[in-house]
């Protein structure tokens, strides 16, 4: 792994089971490199691999063949192959923030509840206790600069596409993750939604100066990477 | 019809998927109808017995009595029946009844003009217990018919100095039956001397309101109490007691049966709300399926009628499993309640009809409002501010079934049965509410999650609802027989406190001086009175002192004072401090009620007096009737065994007082066997209904766990918000349930126990009764989280 890599993939295979019992390939020997603070965009058509590539980073897949390591700065780099489960939540705790193209929110939490979540879970996990400090005041300040501050205690159902969506990425933001991962996160909504989400996204990660790999197949999303990688 | 058939298969296949759903409502309302078929055979099987001990001689419904009663006042009242003065009257029977020892134990003797009753009481043996007999030999003869229960296995038996044939055996235990003749001579009674004269009367039209009692009587055995007959005319020096009224135990059977009946009933309300959630939850589940269909061109009316074809398949299903095992359930709780052996109840129709009724009712109403909840959405659910109306009301018809005693059990289930309602109409706006509440609550958020999603998740208030009634139904229930064990065990412990107790006659045969000088002797007397225009035994002892330690230990008795029975008192509103008319040998005496006294398990009506009041009332004819003998407390008990021993050896019957408290405490329990197994049954199926209404909640927040893993949270923190949500729904339901069960505790207590039998006992919420509802909560929960978790992974 060259020192300046945060995310390095090597070999990867990946295979699903068949309903007919016979495997069904998806990924062979793929490999990537992404550095500190890169926004890659991973373009591909539905069915070519990408939601499986982000949730082996994510540590939701297990690594059937080749390697996984994320360096988050300062820290040892991580080899997920060698993780078991509980290891690989504290690394998705600590390291990690996720936006699905739908289901980001949960629904009985508000707002302001869904983006403590993170930070609560983060802190359970380093046995600090309590929910926020620091980590909350920023994520408010966030909501108060994307003018999402009346929605704190709103509950999602009463939230738009658009607004879920937005914050969903402030929740995914909110413990400071070295590496975001993005899933067509705006597969799910109109073009003037859309390109607000895209716009609070790309503008969040420059502002934690995030290193992001989101997965689409909009050329316009796919435009705004520093990098595109595609697949399939 | 291909389209007909394609739509079929598709809801077949997914119902096929929702399997375990299906199992689960099958199985509970399998339980529920059990629960109704059980309560209905056991009813039947009890009445039916009931029904025959209380009419030795067939159809005799009415009994007229008068002091000194004979032959002629008998040959009387029939010259004035063959006047014609009592159209409606069939027939009169002289009878003569008495108690006689026999081998030890007591016989109870009738005696009547077999010839009397030609009109058809007797022969009637299938309703009279008696088996068909030689007329010939009864008549002519010193002859008997024994009860099943006395070890006499000769063709004659020596009763008291008579030796009488053996004929035959009824069916009542205690009960024998020979001619007025050999019953005199059996009892050693005067010539002519009779007590009482049985009235048999012609089988009256039919009327509207007696056909829909005779089908109610059919529908609800035991619960739906005969009549009485309008007294006869020209009478007004008699008594007449109807049948009923002379077997008192008859009307405590029968609020037994109703309280039993109600609570399968709470069986059957349970069972229908876990039917109506699982029927929601899986219209829910395949509700975009619907959504095709219909977009397809299927009428929703159709979708609909399949729907409910679905819930009358289950119905049909779950009926004939739980009319098997009600018929199961009944018999072994008769076994049980019986003491053992084998029962065989027949099935009769009304059980079979019951059966499917019940669990095609409960399967086709959560299946019909459940889909048309899912096909045809309201515009608006009923709002909160008319729930709270709703149950207000519901609780101010709760307050004038309390306040009324003329309600009777009617007006004290009815205050069951709205609290009950109110609290499942309240139980969604608490749910929102506390909901709103947590807003503000400081708690992690990961338990924050769980507390949420069972207050805003519609499908879990259903579930929530059954396992608290259920749950209030079994602490109410537990927490009112345990107060009465206690109440009980405190009157044993007055009443059994000596060692033995012997007949008068036979402890003179024994001797004043034969015992040795530790040993204690009481002296009681009980003697048949009128007081307050009724039967009634009047007590006393030959220390007054000695009376009171054993009725009523926390009284006092001064001249000119009586302590009634609580039941007695009730029954004709005697309050202390009021006045009681006490007939005997033909004067009146009035004394002032100094208390009621606790008196369970009987319903005669007891006067305690002191020592000089009763000789003023009996004068000459003052006769103790029994002695309680105490050799005192020793550790081994060896004090008492050497009494035992000494009146073994001198051949002198006696009753061991530690064995009448063992049978009656034996016998306690067994009645509320019946109770406990019922309260069981629904607890069950409330269970059952929780975890489906968890398990479908934790599928469908299926998202939720996925969102959880992905930020991170741990397998252990993931199974701790099931956990934690399945605990939350248990406890609000326990919260709920706490106060309605003290609630339903506290009517049985101070309500219906008064209304029913007519005493009542202090209610105390022992940790016994508190505890098992409560466990039966944490086990349905701890089910449920494993369930869900089973069912995630």
């Amino acid at each position: 792994m060259s020192q300046s890599a945060l995310l390095r993939l090597t070999g990867i295979t990946h295979d699903y089971a068949a309903a007919e019992g016979e495997a069904q390939r998806v990924l062979e020997d793929f490999e990537l490199q992404i550095a500190p603070g890169e926004t890659v965009a991973l373009w591909g058509p539905s069915g070519s691999g990408k939601t499986t590539i982000l949730n082996l980073i994510a540590g939701l897949l297990e690594i059937q063949s080749g390697e996984v390591v994320v360096a988050p700065p300062g820290e040892s780099p991580i080899a997920l192959r060698r993780l078991d489960e509980e290891a690989r939540s504290a690394y998705r705790r600590a390291h990690v923030g996720y936006v699905f193209q739908f289901f980001n929110l949960i629904e009985t939490l508000t707002v302001g509840e869904n983006i403590r979540l993170p930070l609560e879970l983060a802190a359970a996990g380093r046995r600090r206790g309590g929910a926020g400090g620091d980590g909350w005041a920023s994520s408010r300040d966030r909501l108060v600069a994307l003018g999402l501050l009346h929605l704190e205690h709103r509950f999602p159902a009463a939230l738009s596409g658009g607004e879920q969506q937005r914050v969903a990425v402030l929740r995914a933001l909110a413990h400071r993750p070295a590496l975001l991962l993005a899933d067509e996160p705006t597969g799910n909504l109109d073009r003037a939604n859309s390109e607000r989400v895209v716009d609070v996204l790309w503008q969040e990660v420059r502002e934690a100066r995030t290193t992001m790999l989101i997965a689409t197949h909009s050329d316009a999303v796919a435009a705004r990477a520093d990098r595109v990688v595609t697949i399939g | 019809m291909l389209a007909g058939g394609l739509v079929g298969l598709a809801q077949l296949r997914f119902a096929r998927r929702a399997a375990a759903s299906l199992l689960s409502a099958l199985f509970g309302i399998a339980i529920a109808v059990a629960s109704i078929v059980g309560v209905h055979l056991l009813s039947a099987e009890i009445d039916r017995v009931v029904d025959r001990q209380a009419r030795p001689l067939g159809t005799i419904e009415v009994f007229l009595q008068r002091d000194g009663l004979s032959d002629a006042h008998y040959f009387e009242l029939r010259r004035r029946l063959r006047a014609g003065e009592w159209p409606r009257v069939a027939g009169l029977a002289p009878i003569l009844e008495g108690r006689v020892r026999v081998d030890g134990e007591w016989l109870r003797v009738i005696g009547t003009d077999l010839l009397a009753l030609q009109t058809g009481a007797l022969p009637a043996t299938q309703a009279s217990g008696w088996p068909a007999f030689d007329w010939e030999r009864l008549l002519t003869e010193d002859a008997i018919f024994l009860p099943p229960d006395l070890l006499v296995d000769t063709d004659e038996a020596r009763i008291g100095d008579t030796v009488v044939a053996v004929l035959g055996r009824g069916a009542r235990p205690g009960l024998a039956l020979a001619d007025l003749p050999t019953t005199r001579r059996v009892l050693d009674a005067q010539d002519h001397a009779l007590s009482s004269i049985g009235v048999l009367f012609h089988p009256a039209p039919s009327t509207a309101v007696d056909r829909l009692r005779e089908l109610l009587a059919a529908l609800f055995p035991g619960v739906v109490p005969a009549t009485d007959p309008e007294p006869l005319a020209g009478l007004s020096d008699w008594r007449q007691p109807s049948v009923a009224a002379n077997t008192p135990g008859r009307k405590l059977t029968r609020a037994v049966l109703f309280n039993v009946a109600a609570l399968g009933l709470l069986s059957l309300v349970v069972a229908w709300l876990l039917m109506a959630q699982i029927a929601r939850h899986a219209l829910e589940r395949r509700a975009s399926m619907l959504d095709r269909l219909v977009a397809l061109g299927v009428s929703q009316r159709r979708l609909l009628r399949r729907c409910i074809g679905e819930g009358a398949v289950t119905g049909v299903l779950a009926s004939l499993a739980g009319l098997l095992l009600g018929w199961w359930l009944a018999a072994a709780l008769l076994s049980a309640i019986q003491g053992g052996g084998d029962v065989m109840l027949p099935l009769d129709g009304w059980a079979v009809g019951k059966a499917l009724f019940s669990g095609c009712g409960v399967a086709l109403l959560g299946y019909a409002l459940a889909a048309r909840a899912v096909l045809f959405p309201p515009a608006a659910l009923l709002l909160g501010a008319w729930r709270w109306v709703l149950a207000a009301v519901l609780l101010g018809a709760a307050v004038v079934g309390l306040a009324l005693p003329a309600t009777g059990l009617f007006g004290a289930f009815l205050a069951i049965l709205a609290g009950v309602l109110a609290l499942l109409l309240v139980l969604p706006l608490v749910l929102v509410g506390l909901a709103r509440a947590s807003l503000s609550w400081p708690l992690r958020l990961m338990v924050l999650l769980p507390l949420r999603q069972i207050c805003q998740a519609p499908e879990l208030r259903l579930g929530v609802s059954a396992l608290a009634l259920a749950l209030a139904a079994a602490l109410g229930i537990g927490s009112m027989v345990a107060s009465f064990r206690v109440a009980y065990d405190t009157l044993l412990d007055a009443r059994l406190q000596d060692d033995v107790a012997l007949e008068w006659a036979d402890w003179r045969r024994l001797g004043e001086h034969a015992l040795p000088a530790h040993v204690r002797q009481v002296r009681l007397g009980s003697q048949p009175v009128r007081a307050a225009g009724r039967d009634a035994l009047l007590e006393f002892a030959a220390v007054d002192a000695e009376l009171l330690e054993r009725f009523a230990p926390a009284a006092r008795l001064a001249p000119g004072e009586v302590l009634i029975s609580e039941q007695f008192g009730r029954s004709l509103n005697l309050r202390p401090g009021g006045r009681l008319e006490i007939e005997a040998l033909g004067a009146t005496h009035v004394l002032t009620i100094a208390s009621w006294f606790a008196d369970y398990g009987t319903l005669e009506s007891r006067v305690l007096v002191g020592l000089a009041d009763a000789r003023r009332i009996m004068g000459d004819e003052l006769r103790f009737t029994r002695v309680l003998l105490d050799a005192g407390d020793t550790a081994d008990g060896s004090a008492g065994a050497d009494l035992r021993a000494l009146l073994a050896a001198r051949q002198l019957p006696f009753e061991d007082q530690r064995q009448v408290r063992d049978r009656a405490e034996e016998i306690f329990d067994q009645t509320f066997a019946i109770t406990r197994a019922l309260t069981a049954l629904a607890l069950l199926v409330a269970a059952l209904s929780l975890m489906n209404a968890l398990v479908a909640l934790a599928l469908q927040s299926s998202p939720t766990g996925r969102l959880l893993r992905v930020l991170g949270a741990s397998r252990r923190g993931r199974f701790a918000v099931l956990a934690t949500r399945a605990g939350s729904a248990a406890a609000v339901a326990t919260l709920l349930a706490l106060p309605l069960g003290i609630f339903i505790a506290a009517v049985l207590c101070y309500v219906v126990n008064p209304r029913a039998f007519g005493w009542s006992f202090p209610l105390e919420l022992t940790p016994g009764a508190l505890g098992w509802p409560l466990l039966a909560a944490l086990l349905a929960a701890l089910a449920s989280t494993l369930v869900s978790a089973w069912r995630r992974d």
